[in-house]
């Protein structure tokens, strides 16, 4: 295991999409962080349908990083219908000038549909497409299912996925162990989807002990009370 | 699925389909929406059915007739579609049918808000529609107490013929917690030799209904019914009682408001006040004995809720006027911290220490 090194992703467009609650608006934010300190970085919360806990949560707790978050009007409000921001189109320009770009898709294939519209500009900025998976989720409890919500997301969103993240985690309460025991799951998936494992996310004071490249995050999720 | 790290909203489908319910109807509602969500994925999986009704109003009359056929069936919704489904609600207890009924309660009164509140505790425990009625109510303060709450739920639904409400809130149906699914426990379906799915010319038919043609019939199945009543409030409150029996101060809470106001008492108990806190797990029954009983040692209560004060009416029911009831609370979406809960502890302590 070696560390996984973030700079390899400054400066490029990087689309999060997975199963909800497998930890993507997270992994977001905490990639965005650790982006912002390289160059500028756009987070664009890109979540149309969970109602509490979205990566705009996490808007003025970046400190030094040089993080702007984009999110739709709506956002946390009482306004229950999906919206997206025009600065949306803004941040993507500023990839062309070398900032980095993360979308935090939310919603499974449906919250993916909208990034349809967005699919040409997308397609032309050659767009780091992670999928990221929980095993420990029950509707992806096994990596056959998984992969079934990689290509219903793939389809909506008429993205090709371009690498896998494992965010194995059952919140607090997780051990380097248990990060462990989803090796062979994520190499399974691996199999699968014929794609590369980026990294394994890890929140432990222990790193697991596993194949591949590590990445240890925090918890950045919004406490509720 | 040893340990998952799972929404509430999707602990009750999963405790509910381990349960042995096989039919879900609903409609889609943020807070909740991610039950049938969960319910369309798994119920085609163990030949179960999942179906999204043209609305509430269809919804809570399928559970209605898929109960009557003597099947575990469960609806959900939250508060404004709770509110349609009241009607079909009367029916189902007029028919002393069982079934399973889920509010993951948002801001009201009207459309109202998308955020977290317990402000329809009183529709839930008073008037979930008319006629003299009464629900069982359940209101668990966990992920892990979603899933063993709806199993428990199916258990007392088929033994006492009863609708089961459990009261949940946006914050409980959407937050995730890890469950351990192999800990619950579950009640097995009983016979049900009263249900309409067909006698096949062996039995007498069996009839669901609950219209009565004369005055008389309706008044004692009334009764009846009351006798039922009268057990369950006998044999089956529930509460967390958490360092009550010493305490200057009880607090009433329930649900996520139990949550916070739990840390309260810890943080009052460092400074020295005798804080405790009396959590009613079922809402309906609700455990008016025990608060009595406490009412003899403690100096005065405190009801904690999402609302504008609800249950606090029914704390100063049980005290009985032996000792002051105060209540605090936040409403339209918006959580108290667990810092405003131990502030309005201090306050009342200020005049009894």
């Amino acid at each position: 295991m070696a560390m996984f090194d973030v700079s390899s992703l400054s400066g490029r467009v990087v689309v999060v999409v997975g199963h909800f609650g497998s930890g993507k608006t997270n992994v977001s934010v905490n990639l965005a962080d650790m982006l912002g300190k390289i160059n500028k970085t756009y987070l664009i919360d890109y979540d149309n349908v969970n109602p509490y806990f979205r990566a705009a949560d996490a808007a003025g707790t970046f400190g030094s990083s040089d993080v702007t978050v984009v999110s739709g009007e709506f956002v946390n409000t009482n306004v229950d219908i999906p919206s997206v921001s025009p600065l949306v189109y803004s941040a993507l320009c500023g990839a062309d000038n070398g900032h980095s770009v993360i979308f935090d898709v939310g919603g499974d294939m449906t919250g993916a549909v909208s990034l349809g519209f967005l699919h040409d500009k997308l397609v032309a900025l050659d767009p780091v497409v992670l999928y990221v998976f929980s095993a420990f989720r029950p509707l992806t409890d096994s990596p056959e299912a998984a992969y079934q919500i990689l290509k219903e997301i793939e389809a909506s969103s008429k993205l090709a996925v371009t690498a896998l993240v494992n965010n194995s985690n059952i919140g607090a309460y997780t051990t380097a162990e248990d990060i462990e025991s989803t090796a062979g799951y994520a190499e399974r998936l691996c199999d699968l989807s014929g794609l590369p494992l980026l990294f394994t996310s890890y929140m432990t004071d222990r790193a697991p002990d596993v194949k591949g490249e590590i990445l240890k995050i925090n918890n950045r999720t919004k406490i509720l009370f | 699925m040893a340990k998952v790290l799972i929404k509430g909203n999707e602990a009750v489908a999963e405790a509910a389909i381990r349960s042995g319910c096989k039919y879900y109807f609903g409609y889609p509602i943020t807070p909740q929406t991610e039950i049938a969500e969960y319910m369309a994925k798994k119920m085609p999986k163990v030949g179960g059915l999942c179906l999204q009704a043209e609305s509430e109003v269809a919804a809570i009359n399928m559970v209605y007739g898929a109960s009557a056929s003597g099947v575990r069936v469960m609806t959900s919704s939250s508060s404004p579609g709770i509110s349609l489904k009241s009607e079909g609600v009367s029916y189902i207890v007029g028919c002393d049918l069982p079934c399973v009924i889920l509010n993951v309660q948002r801001g009201g009164p009207g459309l109202g808000g998308i955020q977290p509140s317990q402000s329809d505790y009183y529709q839930a425990t008073k008037a979930l529609g008319h006629g003299d009625m009464q629900l069982f109510v359940l209101a668990p303060s966990s992920v892990q107490e979603m899933a063993q709450l709806t199993a428990d739920a199916f258990g007392v639904a088929d033994k006492y013929r009863m609708p089961v409400l459990i009261l949940a809130d946006g914050a409980l149906g959407q937050m995730m917690e890890p469950v351990d699914f192999d800990a619950l426990h579950f009640t097995p379906e009983p016979e049900k030799p009263w249900a309409v799915n067909g006698h096949a010319g062996k039995r007498k038919k069996n009839i669901i209904t609950s219209l009565f043609l004369k005055p008389e019939e309706l008044e004692s199945n009334i009764l009846e019914r009351e006798k039922k009543y009268k057990t369950v409030r006998e044999n089956e409150v529930r509460f967390e009682n958490y360092m009550c029996d010493d305490a200057d101060i009880v607090i009433v809470s329930f649900g996520i408001t139990a949550r916070i106001s739990k840390a309260a008492v810890n943080e009052a108990r460092k400074k020295g006040i005798k804080a405790g806190l009396l959590r009613p797990i079922t809402l309906s029954p609700f455990p008016t004995d025990e608060l009595y009983r406490l009412s003899g040692s403690a100096s005065a209560f405190l009801s904690v809720e999402l609302n504008m004060g609800q249950m606090v009416n029914d704390v100063k029911l049980a005290v009985q006027c032996r000792k002051p009831v105060h209540f605090y609370g936040r409403t339209g979406g918006s959580l108290m911290s667990s810092e405003d809960v131990l502030e309005q502890i201090i306050k009342i302590s200020g005049g009894l220490l």
